[in-house]
């Protein structure tokens, strides 16, 4: 394996150094038959990382001074209406670091060289089928949704087949298999093993004259994680949707709505059945967008809590990152965003407004419950065009409050106490300087929480400052700052900086060199969360397409 | 596993073999602010033939099959983009104002958004903001069908350039102030091309 692993990568690199010479390919034909060309086409990342520290403990632990390279082959073959693909994915570890301590490893770092994914396919006019790994949504994603999350470094698919038959105005999408997620970790170099859950569902789809497509469909999942052999935890989810994108001159609709039953051998977190509501409303009237939404999701829980937390579906809640609702099984409210365009849209101000009961246990009551809370959100900005140059500045306040069940003010409302507070900015500027470019982008937040018997405030934030010459090479000087206590590593520098230069070699090649340290952070993408880790050492990126 | 190393080997083998066997790259042309990137084209295969199948539906809800633009003797563009992405906005921005000026000669610029369900929503909303006078054909990607087959490093912003007969001939990742006269000097030479 180990030997393995080396010799693909010096085959990989052998292939990048022969190939950046070279003039630039895109596709290439292998052959031609009956006027049809075999393609061939290739795309090669290669990351060097050396990752001297993580901050995740006090000291340096297994996952710390690890030299890596980490690799992923592309290849795509097609020939008319048919073709393959292959993805490999691959690890060599030069150096892995401390020894692991007493109790055993906490992460799990090998050498690995795999099939990451691997599909076959037809498309026809009005068929298609694909059999390996394959990604399906399902309306706006809230029954089922296997994709990839490329934010917090998740790549999931379904190892099983995919059919769908289209006539005209009627689409029928057929998917089964098992949740196939990428076994090489980019973020980490850790190792994490497939979930192989096995997934199955059906949808119809019909376009209703080209005013609105109506959709229903049926998801089943039986859960490969109970302990005991003859135990199961199995979903049953069926499902309706309706979008409307033209109603009227000015207005457009999303409905969708699920329902979850939950059959289980053992206690299963969450109780038994669930049900989803999402509806959201877009209103056009001249130069003022009006976005508002409502949901109410209970008990409405579909994937696991691994590491990272894998969901098989996405709630289609229109949230910034920074207010996603950290559960978002549980809850219940509304948002509302207006954005006007002013000076023939050179000045762009914005405004969005939400408010949610929650609570993260989800067999308590939702307002009543031990552990609910409300969180409101206010947030506002202004994108402004200045000539060739563009100015992007907002500024949102949000504040999360627990209920105090069974406590009552005068009035008779249930009191309530302050849990986090959110100030936050965030901007960007661009500004082309002839052949030239500088771009700057900053976000920060000054947060207010309880740690223990009294609150603290910490700053966290990052500056990053692109200078770009001629669209080839650019560098980069970037910053960033976390003065949390509650971080893992209290010796962590609350100050950061790296340098990163990118270059473009040719058309299909790109070379990207980083170093020096960055904070780690929550990314939530569509309800999925993950703790990213900081990272100090070097990072080499190699990106070919041939 | 063993078996995976001469899989590998024939693979490489292949697409460095058949890159020897390519055609000498024709000199163009070149425009000065054209020179950075590259200066020469090498039209490879006709890849619009291994999209051409994919269907899509736009942001109306309108099935649209990639077959019915690409290799139809106009040079398409193709760019990723999302609604979280700044220079993706910027981009299309300009890309908009390039299918206006230049849609008559036979360009055409389709906006291919990737944006996961939570932010799907705004997709609409954000593309008006950009494009007012509606010059970009959006398509929504939300099972990633497309974006595997021709950005499979899923970044963004990421746009590909298919010639007049459906040749995938360039491809280009991130977006900078002024990348878009790099693009529009690619674009002029091969809507020059017949």
């Amino acid at each position: 394996m180990g030997a393995n692993s080396r010799a693909w990568f010096v085959l990989m690199g052998a292939a990048a150094l022969a190939a950046l010479p070279s003039p630039a390919r895109a596709d290439v034909e292998l052959a031609r038959q009956w006027d049809e060309p075999l393609l061939l086409s290739t795309t090669s990342t290669l990351l060097l990382e050396y990752r001297h520290d993580n901050f995740d403990g006090k000291t340096l632990t297994e996952n710390d001074r690890v030299l890596d390279l980490l690799g992923r082959l592309n290849a795509r073959l097609t020939y008319g209406s048919v073709g393959a693909s292959v993805r490999l994915d691959g690890i060599y570890l030069f150096h892995r670091g401390n020894r692991c301590p007493e109790g055993g490893c906490r992460v799990d770092l090998r050498d690995d060289l795999r099939v990451g994914q691997f599909s076959a396919w037809y498309r026809g006019a009005w068929l298609e089928l694909v059999g390996g790994d394959v990604t399906v949504q399902f309306g706006r994603g809230l029954a089922l949704s296997i994709r990839r999350v490329d934010e917090i470094g998740v790549d999931l698919a379904l190892r099983g087949g995919r059919a769908r038959l289209r006539r005209g105005a009627h689409t029928v999408t057929v998917v089964a298999g098992l949740t196939n997620h990428n076994e090489v970790d980019f973020a980490t170099a850790e190792f994490i093993a497939d979930p192989q859950d096995l997934i199955a569902g059906a949808r119809y789809e019909a376009d209703l004259a080209g005013f609105a497509t109506l959709g229903a469909h049926y998801v089943f999942s039986d859960f490969n994680e109970t302990p005991d052999p003859d135990g199961f935890i199995r979903y049953h989810i069926p499902g309706v949707s309706l979008e409307i994108p033209t109603l009227g001159e000015h207005l457009s609709l999303a409905f969708e709505g699920a329902y979850l039953r939950r059959d289980a051998s053992t206690l299963v977190e969450g109780g038994t059945n669930g049900y989803a509501l999402f509806a959201g409303l877009t209103g056009y009237f001249g130069p003022v967008t009006l976005l508002l939404e409502a949901k109410h999701y209970r008990r409405f829980r579909f994937g696991r809590n691994d590491k990272p937390a894998l969901r098989y579906h996405e709630p289609p809640s229109l949230e910034r990152f920074d207010q996603q609702v950290p559960n978002n099984d549980n809850v219940l409210g509304g948002r509302l965003r207006l954005t006007v365009d002013l000076r023939g849209g050179d000045t762009v101000p914005f405004v969005n407004l939400l408010a949610y009961a929650l609570n993260d246990q989800v067999d308590e009551s939702l307002l009543d419950g031990k552990n609910s809370r409300v969180a409101y959100h206010l947030y506002a900005g202004v994108e402004q065009k200045l000539g060739p140059a563009s100015l992007k500045l907002s500024f949102g306040f949000r504040e999360d409050r627990w209920l105090d069940p069974g406590k009552r003010d005068d009035s008779g409302a249930v009191t309530a106490h302050i849990k986090r507070r959110v100030f936050r900015t965030d901007g960007s500027l661009s500004v082309p300087l002839g052949r030239h470019s500088l771009d700057a982008k900053w976000e920060h937040r000054t947060e207010l929480r309880p740690l223990f018997s009294s609150d603290v405030t910490f700053h966290k934030g990052r500056f990053t400052l692109t200078y770009g010459l001629g669209g080839w090479i650019s560098l980069a000087a970037l910053l960033s700052w976390d003065h949390d206590p509650d971080d893992d590593d209290p010796i962590q520098p609350s100050l950061l900086g790296g340098g990163e230069v990118t270059l473009h070699m040719g058309r299909q090649a790109m070379l990207k060199l980083f170093g020096g340290g960055l904070h780690g952070g929550l990314v939530c993408v569509s309800g999925s969360c993950r703790q990213l880790p900081s990272f100090l050492g070097a990072r080499s990126e190699l990106v070919l397409r041939f | 596993m063993r078996r995976l190393l001469p899989t590998l080997l024939v693979c490489f083998a292949l697409s460095a073999g058949c890159a020897a066997r390519s055609p000498a790259p024709r000199a163009v042309t070149s425009s000065p602010s054209s020179k950075t990137a590259s200066s020469t084209d090498t039209p490879a295969g006709s890849a619009g033939g291994a999209v051409a199948n994919i269907s899509l539906r736009d942001d109306r809800g309108r099935w649209v099959r990639l077959g019915d633009l690409i290799g139809q003797q106009r040079v398409v563009l193709v760019t990723f983009w999302a609604t979280w992405c700044a220079p993706c906005m910027t981009e299309l921005s300009r890309l908009a104002d390039m299918q206006r000026r230049r849609g008559a000669e036979g360009l055409r610029v389709v906006a291919v958004n990737t944006d996961p369900p939570a932010s799907q929503g705004r997709a609409r909303s954000v593309v008006r903001r950009v494009d007012r006078g509606g010059q970009l054909l959006v398509l929504m990607d939300q099972e990633s069908i497309l974006m595997r087959e021709l950005n499979p490093r899923a970044t963004l912003p990421y746009y590909v350039l298919f010639d007049r007969g459906g040749a995938l001939v360039h491809s280009h990742q991130g977006y900078q102030p002024g990348d878009e006269r790099a693009i529009e000097a690619r674009v002029g030479r091969l809507l020059g091309k017949q």
